[in-house]
């Protein structure tokens, strides 16, 4: 090995990266070159630098006490809103194509509204995200997708995972998260192919209907129903309940809930 | 309709548990690295909220026994690209010709070296300042401040850095070199500030 190759891998060596051929290579050549051995003991060096003279920061303890409660805060609809077995019910709304969804959710929203009461239409709208009238109905859209989905966190205490259907190709149009019945209902439209899927998720509450039947794909649970021309494909996850309906096939909907996992 | 093996609460406490265990151990390190990579305490500390409380709810999802702090700042540096930095994320547009990186070994040696006949680079290394070391990190730009926090300071391997930041192993290897000299360049430029030492060449 001779000093430029040697050079070439002295952050490789540092880094702890070098395959043991190369490894014992840039040794014996330090054994040999005083030269270089130099600067791999300088840049050495100045490397501890950064971890001996970084003062050790720790977190405020607070942060920690936040961390917890916003934990617990996250177990506890599991426990005040079971899922009920015995007592299945259907609710008409979501029979509704999404278009109707967002029609029927948005009239209740702004007839049952509370004017001292933010309502989460209101953050959102606050928040620079526009109402657009298209052939699929209103769709609730920003320039900047993934405000809807960190305001739905934020100002809602609603988790979606918008972020990461944007990056796995869906196209984001918009979200939206809506009151009704005192479940909280978040909206997604994306569509991965010409034809959309939109997902709902709720945070509590429950939903079942009659003529539901449980799906077993790729070793995870699902519960699919066919209502009128629209597929439904419900499961759960991490105490949420995910609802995608479309016009798509079973198998496409299985495939994409399985993606999406 | 949904089967479970323990009760909600059960199961809750339990992975609660393990969480704290496994997971909030490493809290002052995403900490740390929180404040490098926003350079303020309250925007470091929500990052650092939100990092936990995904990470909670994709705990599942984390094999036990790999590297916790490595999965932890992997989703960190995720939140952070996606949420906060994306405006600020285009490359800084810094070119690093090969033939003009700065080397601060070459600048200690070459200059300090021939008129101190003790160890330059002791004098050197003994005289910045904690605080100048820390600036040298927050001054970087953007695309190799990522780096440099999560392999100088965090110790990830090339491969978990180039999973977190989502970009190629080569990619991982050149902001770090690059990376490393323009911290290298920083100190030499606050030390010459300071008047530690000096580059004028006829002293």
């Amino acid at each position: 090995m001779n000093c430029s190759e040697a050079q070439r891998l002295l952050y490789d060596y540092l880094n702890g990266e070098l395959e043991q051929l190369d490894l014992s290579r840039v040794e014996s050549h330090l054994k040999v070159c005083s030269s270089c051995l130099r600067t791999f003991e300088f840049e050495r060096r100045f490397q501890s630098l950064f971890v001996d003279r970084i003062p050790e920061e720790t977190a405020p303890p607070e942060l920690r006490s936040a961390i917890l409660d916003r934990i617990d805060q996250l177990e506890q609809p599991r426990t005040s809103f079971p899922l009920s077995r015995k007592r299945p019910f259907f609710r008409p709304a979501l029979v509704l194509a999404p278009i109707g969804l967002v029609v029927v959710f948005l009239a209740i929203v702004l007839f049952t509204s509370d004017a001292n009461r933010k309502e989460p239409l209101d953050i959102l709208l606050q928040n620079h995200i526009r109402a657009e009238s298209s052939t699929e109905g209103l769709i609730y859209s920003s320039s900047d997708p993934q405000s809807v989905s960190s305001h739905l966190e934020r100002e809602l205490g609603f988790q979606t995972s918008l972020a990461a259907y944007a990056r796995s190709g869906a196209i984001l149009k918009g979200g939206e998260v809506l009151q009704i019945c005192n479940c909280k209902v978040g909206l997604a439209y994306f569509s991965t192919h010409e034809v959309g899927i939109s997902l709902f998720i709720c945070r509590q509450g429950e939903l079942t209907c009659p003529q539901m039947e449980t799906v077993s794909y790729r070793n995870r649970e699902y519960h699919f129903a066919s209502i009128r021309e629209f597929n439904l494909l419900v499961w759960e996850e991490e105490g949420l309940k995910f609802i995608a309906v479309s016009r798509h096939r079973r198998e496409a909907l299985l495939d994409f809930a399985d993606r999406r996992a | 309709m949904i089967k479970r093996k323990d009760s909600p609460s059960a199961q809750g406490d339990n992975r609660k548990r393990r969480f704290e265990k496994e997971a909030l151990l490493h809290l002052d390190a995403v900490y740390r690295s929180a404040l490098r990579m926003t350079k303020e305490p309250t925007e470091a500390e929500d990052l650092v909220q939100e990092t936990f409380l995904k990470a909670y709810r994709f705990f599942d999802r984390f094999e036990s026994g790999t590297n916790c702090k490595a999965w932890l700042l992997k989703i960190m540096t995720n939140i952070y690209i996606t949420e906060y930095h994306r405006k600020s994320r285009e490359p800084s547009g810094l070119t690093y010709d090969e033939g003009e990186v700065f080397s601060l070994y070459e600048q200690i040696e070459g200059k300090e070296g021939k008129r101190a006949a003790t160890d330059p680079e002791k004098r050197f290394f003994d005289r910045v300042m904690d605080v100048e070391v820390k600036k040298a990190i927050e001054d970087l730009p953007q695309e190799f401040r990522e780096v440099v926090v999560l392999s100088l300071l965090e110790d990830l391997s090339y491969q978990e850095i180039a999973e977190a930041l989502g970009i190629q192993l080569g990619t991982v290897k050149s902001r770090l070199f690059r990376g490393r000299k323009l911290l290298q360049k920083n100190l030499w430029e606050y030390a010459k500030a300071k008047g530690i030492v000096s580059d004028s060449p006829e002293r």
